[in-house]
């Protein structure tokens, strides 16, 4: 009965430890990497931002088209030549372009593809400055300025 | 050395794993319950879209044409392996959510219904980080915790089909003391992520108003005055506050009222559909958890106090009274003095109370009534320098 009691008083206390940790290292990550989902950060930034995509090839590059892939949700914040806006910031932008980027060169990877390309403008909190990022699978991303 | 080290165990120990009533956790259930219901079904945004759309429960995806999770998906790191659902099995899952959500707020096989429900919603918000909101996030968090914690012993159908209590009445502090960390955390991390350039210069909420984003009846209004930048400066300030404030007895009420008109504001001014409402519950946990800790002394002869105590019985929902029933005499803990001015309040701290002090303690301990303690402080306090002047003596 002491050891069970033991072992619960240890769990609990890892559970402490683990909930602390995670709130605390998601908080940091977000305001770090610009992305502020798990990490609340609220309203620090809006992007506007529009994106197109790249396939490269060792002799020449194709423009790729979304399809039926991208449905909802991702449709409206991922398709090529179309203004978006996201309230989570660069980060959270970064992130889905990654992972698009790879889901695109997995699913178009024939002979002599060397990567895909996410090319993205966007403007921060309405500014003037328009930036632009180059975000590649399976190397990583080329950051800019226009 | 060695005590030292005794002394933060025994701190640590306390402050997590000290035994105390669960009254608090079983109403943040059912508030946090209904305001899960009021998601499910879609009733949220009532002060920023006039069209509330009310469904049984409301889906994620209208149609297989636009359910993500047959194209690309990017599930929560760490959660790739999980299976996905076919269209018709989210649907399903959905449905029993909503069942499962209706169970958890009434209290019904709560001990059961909670961890499944939490479990079950966890899951569809893994799937897919495309339909992140933070508001999701925190249902997930906060039904995890609520869920593990067997907080149907009161204020439940399990409860009241037991005959009054169900299972432990009280358990350690963990699950309050983790909602207050992630409460704090909350206005911490979101006050942090506001110093920048950006949001102190009014910028990011002039271009939310310019991009529709703002369009309640305050939206509106900031829209036309203009009011960005002090709103701006305020809110940082206000959040820094509150993830203090919270904690300490002293703050706790101001922090609770401007926290509640803060999120009413928000509500007011820009769609965060259940979001200010979560966290307006979540207030609870800052509440002290000590039962019946102050005791009304009660005459029932007297009309007026048979009134307060069917008034407590409505909105005591923190069980802080106890009531000790006078029949013509006075209790020998309480000097006859105090006997004839009215209601009588004897404190946490043994300090007793009378007439409109022993009232405005009285409010000041009601969840919903205790900014009128400071209207009828105020109000005392100027009545007494009025005697005070009419008589100086």
């Amino acid at each position: 009965m002491i050891a069970v009691c033991y072992t619960m008083r240890i769990f609990l206390n890892a559970v402490i430890l683990l909930f602390v940790l995670a709130v605390v290292t998601l908080g940091i990550r977000s305001l770090l990497v610009n992305d502020s989902r798990y990490g609340w950060g609220m309203f620090a930034s809006q992007t506007d931002y529009m994106v197109s995509y790249i396939i490269h090839y060792k002799d020449r590059t194709d423009t790729y088209h979304t399809g039926a892939e991208l449905r909802g949700l991702a449709r409206i914040k991922l398709s090529p030549g179309r203004r978006s806006l996201t309230r989570y910031g660069i980060g959270t932008l970064r992130s889905w372009l990654g992972n698009y980027t790879c889901y695109i060169y997995k699913n178009n990877r024939t002979e002599g593809v060397l990567f895909a390309e996410a090319r993205v403008i966007y403007t921060i909190n309405g500014k003037d400055e328009i930036r632009s990022e180059r975000i590649r699978c399976p190397q990583n991303s080329d950051r800019g300025s226009y | 050395m060695k005590n030292e080290s005794q002394g933060i165990i025994n701190l640590w120990n306390r402050f997590w794993f000290s035994e105390e009533p669960k009254d608090i956790l079983c109403l943040l259930r059912i508030f946090f319950g209904i305001i899960f219901l009021m998601k499910l079904t879609g009733c949220t945004g009532f002060m920023t879209n006039m069209h509330v759309e009310l469904s049984i429960p409301q889906h994620t995806f209208s149609s297989d044409y636009v359910y993500r999770l047959s194209g690309f998906v990017q599930s929560v790191p760490g959660f790739g392996w999980l299976p996905l659902p076919s269209y018709k099995t989210y649907l399903l899952i959905e449905d029993i959510v909503f069942v499962l959500a209706l169970f958890f707020t009434s209290g019904l096989f709560a001990t059961y219904t909670g961890p499944l429900l939490a479990m079950l919603y966890g899951y569809l918000f893994v799937l897919d980080q495309m339909g992140y909101h933070h508001h999701t996030f925190l249902f997930v968090i906060v039904l995890f915790i609520l869920g593990f914690s067997n907080c149907s012993s009161r204020y439940s159908l399990d409860s009241y089909l037991h005959g009054g209590t169900f299972g432990k009445v009280k358990g350690i502090a963990m699950p309050r003391r983790m909602l207050q960390i992630l409460v704090s955390a909350i206005y911490f991390f979101g006050a942090l992520s506001k110093i920048n350039p950006g949001w102190l210069s009014g910028d990011i909420i002039r271009v939310l108003g310019m991009s529709g984003a703002l369009h309640g009846p305050l939206g509106h209004f900031i829209m036309k005055s203009q009011f960005y930048l002090p709103l701006s400066v305020s809110t940082p300030i206000l959040e820094f506050f509150l993830a203090i404030a919270l904690w300490f007895d002293k703050t706790v009420r101001i922090a609770v009222l401007c926290g509640v008109l803060f999120h009413l504001v928000i509500d007011m001014t820009i769609n965060v559909s259940t979001f200010s409402f979560q966290m307006i519950a979540l207030y609870t946990v800052f509440a002290y958890p000590g039962t019946k800790s102050t005791t009304i002394f009660i005459d029932p002869g007297k009309v007026k106090q048979a009134v307060l105590i069917r008034f407590l019985l409505l909105f005591d929902w923190l069980r802080r009274f106890g009531t000790v029933v006078m029949k013509g005499g006075t209790p020998a803990a309480i000097p006859e003095v105090y006997t004839k001015s009215g209601i009588l309040v004897r404190k946490r701290g043994g300090d007793i109370l009378t007439g409109i002090d022993a009232f405005s303690c009285v409010l000041g301990m009601l969840p919903l009534f205790f900014p009128f303690a400071w209207l009828i402080k105020i109000f005392s306090s100027v009545r007494r320098n009025i005697s005070r002047d009419h008589n100086p003596a």
